[in-house]
């Protein structure tokens, strides 16, 4: 009993508890199982999202006060998350730890501190900088929203893939629906599988070289009122403590108080009992709270953060000097350069929706700037009418709250008018009706306003074989499309279909508006 | 750099030679077996046109799920009633009641319309209510060992079944819900057909059962005129079944002889009169009181197309026409129809 | 095979020799703060709102049926013409079922009005001036092998009165007429006259032919699709309806009613048609105007009828020459009577008959 109520077990079953709460969010981001579950709290406790975004924003949204708690842990306890809390964090250690077959002296050498662990302070302030000038890439590498987004796209489609096999429905991600596919998983996985296979040759690469909030936590944790304490009067400099030093923190000499995640291992590796983990005594022992961030660093990532913002943003893809028509962004999102101040690229939405009609973009519809951001993608899936789980899971607003009331335009929203997604057009050189004679129609059978959105010319005509056909030409309303795209996805042309949706019409951007008058709806502005 | 001490001394004999000699042809003489012996031959891989390694899914054939009556009882049943369950037990009464169907011990599939994400008042869907009604008396009257619903809708399968209203209705009731996915579908051979003859349908749910029940609404359809029984079957086609709208009348005709269910119960609580099939507005819906209930799909929708969407009769979808021609059924429901009101 | 492990070998094994009462107690409070986290999120569950995920019908109904939009007709197939397209001619107030297939407008509709009437028809015009004219509509229509021309008259007259009235002068003793539903109407030689309520139609073709008068009468069933008049029937059509009188028999006379120029506006309906006998009916403007119309009539009778009876509302009259009698009686403002009777007992059964079914002066 004694020596399990040790402050590393505990450790180890408060990470078990919160991988198993982020899994448990994972598993409940889908729209029979979300129910009032805080499915976006490990982002919305992110200090580092809370941070840049109220930067780039100037506000704090919705439940992004709630990091106000992991501030409080980190300027008291130090990096008590990155080795308590962060599911990342236990996924890197664990595989570092599953794989380690090196001797004693091979492990301390792998944890005695390494210069390269300041890249993640210059990685910081580049963040920061890019972010206060008006554009997130947080989600890109913060640890959180990459490890939603890798399980979210591409861990998920190996559960998926494995799961087919079984009838486990409750186990499975998305039950109830064909297999999921997510464009660009194959980077979004690699990147994920590459991080967490470098544990083997270098341990914490990524917590120690990459981690950007660990950075910040980082910077926070200079005045903690507990931190690992060394007596001196009892060690023997023999090093042992470095055999599972978690952070490379040098607890063998001067304690950088930056680098260390409160792993603890390091106390229970000492023989002389010389580490504890206490408010510092009277006589402290050396230790170096401020990384080694030189000036030159300081300045080489301040004008790469300055030079970096305008190279993003000149492609003109974000805004309407070029956009893109297959930008179509979810329900309730804010317009485009809003939404890159505040997208991190964390896929929730991409997890929850029920259609799998979000896709995390590639390169063609935004650039860079706009990697991984949730765009429609309507020849997987169509926007379901009454569901706006999208807008309810974002933890940083860039798609605003909405209810389905909001998002379709009744009630005290009749005013506004529904939100549009973008608007549909009818290809007639590929539609079948117009170009080739044949009776089809799918389009307006599927669309799901009342009165429908398309409407048709009906027509009897001999067609080159001699037969009397009725034809039903499909034809837009613009005023009434929302944009759900379902006439795209259920168009029998299947590769490029007759009846397709783009972005223009949308109704988040007053310069991306396609009619001059909505005439169902004359007071819609 | 090893050490010429470690190395095993290598006596070379004859023993050594023939074990090499056998170690080659056996794996030679297997590979070569493998890819060169004729392919009717038994462990033969060989391909030579490419026509062994197409993929033949997996196929099956519906059973006749119908029941014989006794003569003399009408084949289709009307029932008028201010509430759901007493509509329900007039229209079965009338042919017979439901115990004459349904056995105990029996599997049952409930095929509802799911298709879409309304809600019940609009009428698009099938009713819950009705639902609910339905299968406990299918539990309790007929004591049906298990009574299933499934349903392979256009929209997000589990958003249907939510919103409508129905999941929530068939699990109290006692009921279990199917929803599709990937691997829950197979061809399905239907002799006869002009275009569903092999066609992946919604299996999973159809395995063990032993008695099918479809329940629809009565909706106008802008393609195909009206939506009702007959059509109702189509939640059941997998695969690129938008294509099918190129001949509507057609696919329909198909359906009505691509299942035989024990019974269709078509709800005329709520009537879509117009913007079918999805509908959207309650001014569309037409609050009735009839349910129809009976064997005969064809003529079933004949009556329904007649009296509860008011519509001409001279004007009757095509497909009913092509539906008697192939057998589903027949239009005229003289002397085969009861009204109980 | 090289003798190296796949996972981590070591043990865990701990240096340290003893552990704090610090270290216990704060094992204890985090595991149970750990407790209280799992449990606050397990109690998350149900604090939502369904509805937020879903429109109301008080919403929907709201909204319900503000939209209306317009659906075009139907296009059925028609082979297109290539001079021109039958589907470019408005045919104004002709129903669409007298264009087809075989017989297109030949040219746009013209109209003309009661000024330029004369510019149609020369001389007839005074005759349907006479009669309420108020629209002539006129079309001709071509056959697909444009060797076949009818060319349709469609007169409005205003009123039955009117249309009637016209009918009647058209009409010949020999004439055979017939009725198609609301449509009175006989043949000629080269094609039909007609009349429907309030409109009068004269079709004839370029020549006598089997094709041109089975287009007339399909015309003439087309014609049955032309609109009613406004205005309420005419009292005196009605009324000799209601006595059973076919409208094929029913005519209204504008004015030189009996060859007198004071006598206008009656109502002549033939009871039987084998017999010459006719009833008439007339509403004048008050009694007193009905009394002075019937001494007048009866003034000038007397050169060729012989009085019989007479007392201040009736009077019954024989012809010199002819034998027939000649009644004549006042109702309230309504002067009522038969023509051409072949007795008197007939006269007075008529007089009766059409007597009790004059409206009540006191109900209108």
């Amino acid at each position: 009993m004694k020596t399990l109520l040790r402050l590393t077990n505990i450790r180890i079953i408060s990470q078990v508890v919160f991988l198993g709460l982020f899994l448990f969010t994972v598993w409940a981001s889908w729209t029979t199982r979300i129910q009032g579950y805080p499915v976006s709290r490990f982002l919305e406790i992110d200090l580092l999202v809370a941070l840049s975004t109220t930067l780039s924003t100037g506000h704090i949204y919705r439940f992004l006060g709630w990091s106000i708690l992991l501030l409080l842990l980190t300027v008291l306890f130090g990096r008590v998350f990155c080795n308590w809390m962060c599911p990342l964090g236990t996924l890197h250690q664990f595989s570092g730890w599953l794989f380690n077959i090196r001797s004693v002296k091979e492990r301390q050498d792998q944890n005695r501190y390494q210069p390269r662990q300041v890249i993640k302070y210059s990685i910081l302030i580049i963040l920061l900088i890019i972010a206060a000038f008006g554009t997130v890439q947080v989600g890109l590498l913060d640890p959180i929203a990459l490890l939603h987004r890798s399980v979210a796209t591409g861990i998920s489609v190996i559960w998926d893939f494995v799961m087919s096999v079984t009838s486990f429905t409750h186990l499975q991600l998305a039950p109830g629906t064909t297999e999921r596919i997510f464009t660009g998983s194959f980077w979004i996985g690699l990147v994920f599988v590459s991080i967490i296979v470098l544990n083997i040759w270098h341990p914490r690469f990524f917590c120690r070289t990459l981690c950007p909030l660990g950075a910040l936590l980082g910077l926070l944790s200079v005045f903690p009122l507990f931190r690992i304490h060394r007596d001196m009067k009892l060690c023997t400099d023999c090093d042992l403590c470095l055999t599972r030093c978690e952070g490379a923190s040098s607890p063998e000499g001067s304690l950088r108080l930056s680098e260390c995640i409160v792993c603890m291992n390091c106390i229970d590796d000492c023989p002389e009992n010389a580490l504890s983990f206490s408010l510092p005594p009277h006589v402290s022992t050396p230790v170096s709270p401020v990384p080694d961030i030189t000036r030159r660093h300081f300045v080489f990532a301040g004008l790469i953060g300055l030079i970096g913002f305008p190279l993003i943003r000149s492609n003109g893809k974000s805004n309407d000097a070029n956009y893109s028509p297959l930008m179509i962004r979810p329900p309730g999102s804010v317009a485009e350069t809003e939404f890159l101040k505040k997208c991190i690229k964390c896929a929730q939405c991409i997890r929850v929706c029920p259609t799998n009609v979000l896709q995390p973009t590639g390169l063609q519809e935004g650039g860079i700037e706009a990697l991984w951001t949730p765009v429609l993608n309507f020849n997987v899936g169509h926007c379901q009418q009454k569901c706006s789980l999208c807008s309810y899971v974002c933890p940083t607003g860039a798609i605003r709250e909405i209810s389905v009331t909001e998002k379709l335009g009744f009630g005290k929203f009749k005013q506004h008018g529904p939100i549009r997604l973008g608007t549909a057009f009818i290809n007639r050189s590929r539609c079948l009706p117009w170009a080739n004679e044949i009776p089809c129609i799918v389009c307006q059978e599927v669309c799901p306003i009342a009165p429908k959105a398309i409407q048709t010319y009906d027509e009897e005509v001999k067609d080159t074989f001699g037969n009397l056909v009725v034809l039903n030409k499909p034809f837009i309303i613009p005023d009434l499309c929302t944009g759900c795209g379902i006439c795209q996805k259920e168009c029998p042309v299947t590769d490029q279909p007759a009846a397709y949706v783009t972005a223009v019409g949308e109704s988040r951007s007053q310069e991306r508006r396609l009619l001059l008058r909505y005439r169902t709806n004359p007071e819609e502005s | 750099m090893k050490n010429n001490d470690d190395v095993r001394p290598n006596k070379f004999n004859r023993r050594e030679f023939l074990k090499r000699v056998a170690f080659a042809s056996t794996i030679c003489g297997g590979a070569t077996y493998l890819a060169w012996a004729p392919e009717d031959y038994p462990f033969s891989l060989k391909d030579f046109t490419g026509a062994r390694s197409i993929p033949e899914p997996q196929q099956f054939t519906l059973p006749d799920y119908r029941v014989t009556l006794p003569t003399g009882i009408p084949e289709i049943g009307i029932g008028r009633d201010k509430t759901t369950s007493g509509r329900l037990t007039k229209a079965l009464d009338a042919i017979g009641g439901i115990t004459q169907f349904v056995q105990p011990g029996d599997v049952v599939l409930l095929k509802p319309n799911v298709a879409f994400d309304r809600s019940p008042e609009l009428g698009a869907t099938t009713s819950p209510e009705l639902l609910e009604v339905l299968i406990r008396r299918l539990l309790i009257d007929c004591r049906a060992q298990e009574v299933r619903v499934a349903d392979n809708p256009i929209e997000s399968p589990a958003d249907c079944f939510v919103k409508t209203g129905i999941k929530k209705a068939v699990e109290k009731a006692g009921g279990r819900i199917n929803l599709p996915d990937g691997n829950a579908f197979r061809i399905l051979q239907t002799p006869g057909a002009e275009l569903i003859r092999s066609w992946p349908c919604f299996y999973r749910p159809l395995i063990g059962v032993t008695k099918v029940i479809g329940v629809a609404p009565v909706k106008d359809h802008n393609l195909c005129g009206a939506s009702m029984g007959i059509k109702n079957w189509y939640g059941l086609l997998g695969g690129q079944r938008n294509q099918f709208h190129q001949d509507i009348h057609t696919i329909i005709a198909d359906l009505s002889i691509m299942i035989k269910p024990t019974l269709t119960i078509l709800d005329g609580s709520k009537i879509l009169m117009r913007n079918g099939p999805t509908g959207g507005d309650p001014a569309y819906v037409k609050p009735w009181d009839v349910i129809v209930a009976g064997t005969d799909q064809v003529a079933m929708d004949a009556w329904a197309f007649v009296n509860l969407l008011q519509r001409d009769e001279s004007k009757l979808p095509q497909y009913l026409y092509l539906a008697e021609k192939k057998g589903g059924g027949k239009i005229d429901a003289s002397n085969r129809i009861l009204e109980v009101s | 095979m090289p003798n190296v492990r796949l996972f981590n070998p070591r043990r865990r094994r701990i240096n340290r020799q003893h552990i704090t009462r610090y270290e216990i107690a704060s094992s204890l409070i985090i595991l149970l703060s750990l407790a209280g986290i799992v449990l606050w999120v397990a109690t998350r569950k149900n604090l939502y709102d369904p509805a937020h995920q879903d429109v109301s019908l008080e919403a929907l109904k709201q909204v319900s049926s503000s939209i209306v939009l317009y659906q075009r007709p139907f296009k059925p197939w028609q082979l297109a013409d290539k001079a021109n397209s039958s589907q470019n001619i408005d045919l104004g107030i002709f129903p669409d079922s007298v264009a087809s297939d075989r017989w297109r407008p030949k040219s746009r509709i013209k109209t003309f009005d009661p000024q330029n009437l004369y510019v149609k028809i020369n001389g007839e015009a005074e005759r349907f001036l006479r009669h309420d004219f108020k629209q002539l509509s006129f079309l001709v229509l071509q056959s697909s092998d444009q060797i076949e021309e009818i060319s349709i008259e469609l007169y409005n007259q205003g009123s039955i009165a009117g249309s009637s009235g016209i009918f009647a002068e058209h009409r010949s003793p020999e004439s055979r007429v017939e009725q198609d539903g609301p449509n009175t109407y006989f043949e000629s030689s080269i094609g039909l006259i007609g009349r429907k309520d309030h409109f009068f139609y004269r079709i004839a073709g370029n020549r006598s032919s089997e094709s041109i008068r089975k287009k007339s009468r399909q015309l003439v069933q087309s014609f049955s699709e032309l609109p009613a008049p406004e205005s309420n029937v005419a009292f005196g059509y009605q009324l000799l309806q209601e006595l059973n009188i076919k409208p094929t028999e029913i005519r209204h006379q504008a004015v030189n009613v009996f060859q007198y120029d004071f006598v206008k506006d009656f109502w002549f309906g033939k009871p039987d048609t084998a017999y010459q006998t006719e009833v008439f009916v007339h509403r004048a403007e008050t009694k007193d105007s009905a009394l002075q119309l019937l001494t007048q009539i009866l003034e000038e009778h007397q050169y060729e009828y012989q009085i019989t009876r007479r007392t201040e509302n009736l009077a019954l009259l024989q012809h010199n020459f002819l034998k027939s009698y000649f009644i004549i009686a006042i109702q309230d403002s309504f002067v009522f009577g038969a023509d051409k009777t072949p007795d008197q007992k007939t006269s007075f059964q008529l007089l009766e008959m059409i007597g009790r079914a004059l409206p009540n002066e006191k109900q209108r």
